[in-house]
């Protein structure tokens, strides 16, 4: 008998948490019967259903390890979106995954870290950033560099103000269109970046966001001086199976669910449809 | 090596459908379309191949994968549509079958996709060679025709009044020689005959694809104005998926049954539908050419890349032949290949 690779299993959300506007952080429990969630590195992602709607994939926020609970972060931008921000704790979703490749986080031990994200694009990233903060010891200094279109599109703000006071972590955030409160920078947070500079040797990038501010981001980095391989970053494409099987997801041969969605710029510029 | 009389063919095929559905090629109108046995006229001589594929066999067109009952209160009962039936298709022309070696891979590498697998361990597939080349055909390019080597239970050749026949497998070499009494052993003669159909009409084709300079070609061609310009004939029907027995893409949709029953329905889908690759961010292919393109990179390209060199055309000719553009893919890959 073939285990059915697209049997959801049913999770319970424990607790829901506004994020930002339009913004959710979903705690989800694991799947019933099971003690914890399978083992999971940052970077990959759920196939999830909210049941009479459909299913959709969204990458893993908490850090990794076998957790009872995990978060995921969720921007309301359709129906299967929609439909799960109007759940609540104690609803009960369906989960498939985790799946896909994470960050090559062996590959890092030792090294400085920039982080780039703009938007829900933290999301993934925080899932690292939380990894490599546990194990602090193991790597240089860390730069975390965040931006938004607006101040209540910012995620993860309790984050960012403790990873500010941690040691030898610097975190720049910065808006597109400030309010009247707004006191930081204000611009893409590409370009805070390019004015502000970085040292490229001996670091990796760590690049998460929409998909023209990765693209533009790629650029400055690699401008930088960045080799193409210290670059890394996570894609989105619409996926159905999450598994390889279905075709929606690829770029070149890459299907980004198995593939990815994790790639070094290095991987990218080898791809067709890559950059 | 056996034979069996065409008047006796559709005896074994009914003796077949006491533990299969038995699905034939029927002749509908000018169309020959595989159907049930039962359902129309049995097209045993049928020339040329059937107008869709018979990859429906193994990878329907659509099929429930799961339902959802939501009985309130997060008490929700999932049951799983794992195909059990069994299936015979006799008529399988070796484009077809050259096909379902690409649908295997896609389908059965790790992690196995459980309704192809069980589809593919309850289907009988009895092949049928062909002894006569269509217009629009080109197996030959890949060397899945126009007889089939491998990828069949039993094939069957047109031998005049006769098939001549031979099993592919365990299961094929049982059944006939469960239903010993259709079949007769065959002779030299009838060797001859079946060799002499495969020379006449392997020489017999008037489409051929260049498939070496095509590979070699395709290394250099991405950014080519080839997809753009041909992609303008394009009518983004969808079609040339749709008939292709390799195309193997799907979408998955929940649809709501009652108010508290919802099916998990997986559909064909095609890579040149322009909401193929849409998000709420972008679309990853916004131009026909690029999905143009994609369509033959995927063939060509990414698909040998992924499997190991299996290719995701045999040369069936279906597109070339209901294309809704009047595209000719094989003359542009040629242009491609040698030259504009």
């Amino acid at each position: 008998m073939v285990t059915n690779v697209y049997l959801p299993r049913p999770s319970r959300i424990v607790s829901v948490r506004e994020e930002a506007q339009g913004i959710k952080t979903f705690t989800v429990r694991a799947p019933e019967g099971e003690p914890s969630w399978p083992r999971f590195a940052p970077g990959q992602f759920l196939e999830v259903t909210v049941f009479g709607v459909g299913e959709a994939p969204f990458s893993i926020t908490s850090a990794p390890g076998s957790p009872g609970e995990l978060e995921l972060t969720v921007a309301a931008v359709g129906e299967v979106t929609e439909e799960l921000h109007a759940l609540a704790a104690g609803d009960v979703i369906g989960v498939r995954g985790p799946y896909g490749r994470g960050f090559p986080i062996g590959d890092m031990k030792g090294r400085r870290l920039l982080f780039v994200a703009g938007g829900i694009g933290l999301a993934p990233l925080r899932s690292l950033i939380g990894h490599v903060i546990s194990e602090r010891d193991d790597y240089g200094e860390i730069s975390i560099y965040y931006g938004a279109r607006n101040p209540s599109l910012l995620c993860f703000c309790e984050d960012l103000t403790a990873w500010e006071s941690a040691p030898h972590i610097q975190v720049r955030v910065t808006v597109d269109s400030p309010d009247a409160a707004w006191q930081g920078p204000v611009g893409t947070v590409t370009s805070l970046l390019a004015k502000e500079g970085y040292e490229a040797g001996g670091a990796t990038a760590f690049v998460c966001g929409p998909p023209v501010m990765i693209r533009h981001t790629l650029r400055v980095l690699l401008e930088m001086g960045f080799a193409p391989k210290d670059v890394i970053t996570t894609l989105e494409r619409r996926m159905e199976c999450g598994v390889g099987k279905c075709g929606h997801c690829t770029v070149g041969k890459a299907r980004v669910c198995v593939d990815g969605p994790v790639f070094s710029c290095a991987e990218l510029l080898d791809l067709k449809e890559g950059l | 090596m056996k034979t069996i009389a065409k008047t006796k063919l559709i005896a074994f095929l009914e003796a077949l459908s006491d533990d299969y559905r038995v699905v034939v090629p029927l002749q509908q109108g000018t169309e020959v379309e595989m159907g049930e046995l039962d359902g129309g006229r049995l097209a045993v001589g049928y020339r040329g191949k059937t107008r869709f594929s018979a990859k429906e066999c193994l990878f329907p067109e659509s099929e429930v994968m799961l339902t959802f009952d939501n009985r309130g209160a997060g008490a929700v009962e999932t049951t799983e549509h794992t195909p059990a039936e069994k299936t015979a298709v006799w008529g399988v022309r070796p484009c077809d079958l050259a096909g379902m070696a690409t649908l295997d891979a896609v389908f059965l590498s790790p992690p196995v996709d459980t309704y192809y697998y069980a589809r593919r361990a309850n289907t009988l597939l009895l092949g049928l060679n062909c002894h006569e080349v269509g217009t629009s055909c080109f197996c030959r390019s890949f060397a899945a025709g126009p007889f089939a080597s491998s990828g069949f239970d039993m094939i069957f050749t047109d031998v005049a009044e006769r098939f001549l026949v031979e099993s592919g497998s365990e299961v094929g070499a049982r059944l006939l020689e469960q239903h010993g009494e259709l079949f007769a052993e065959a002779g030299e003669a009838d060797r001859q005959e079946a060799e002499s159909l495969r020379l006449a009409a392997e020489t017999a084709f008037t489409t051929t694809l260049d498939v070496p300079a095509l590979l070699v070609a395709l290394q250099e061609a991405f950014d080519d104005g080839v997809w753009e310009e041909q992609a303008k004939k394009c009518t983004l029907c969808g079609t040339c998926c749709i008939v292709c027995p390799t195309c193997h893409c799907f979408n998955v949709e929940d649809v709501r049954k009652t108010r508290k029953l919802f099916q998990r329905v997986r559909y064909w889908d095609s890579c040149q539908f322009t909401g193929f690759t849409r998000m709420a961010a972008e679309n990853s292919r916004s131009t026909q050419g690029e999905r143009w393109r994609q369509k033959i990179y995927d063939k060509f390209v990414y698909l040998p890349a992924v499997y190991d060199g299996l290719l995701g055309c045999t040369g069936c000719g279906r597109c070339l032949d209901l294309c809704q553009g009047n595209i000719n893919i094989v003359q542009v890959l040629e242009k491609v290949s040698h030259g504009h």
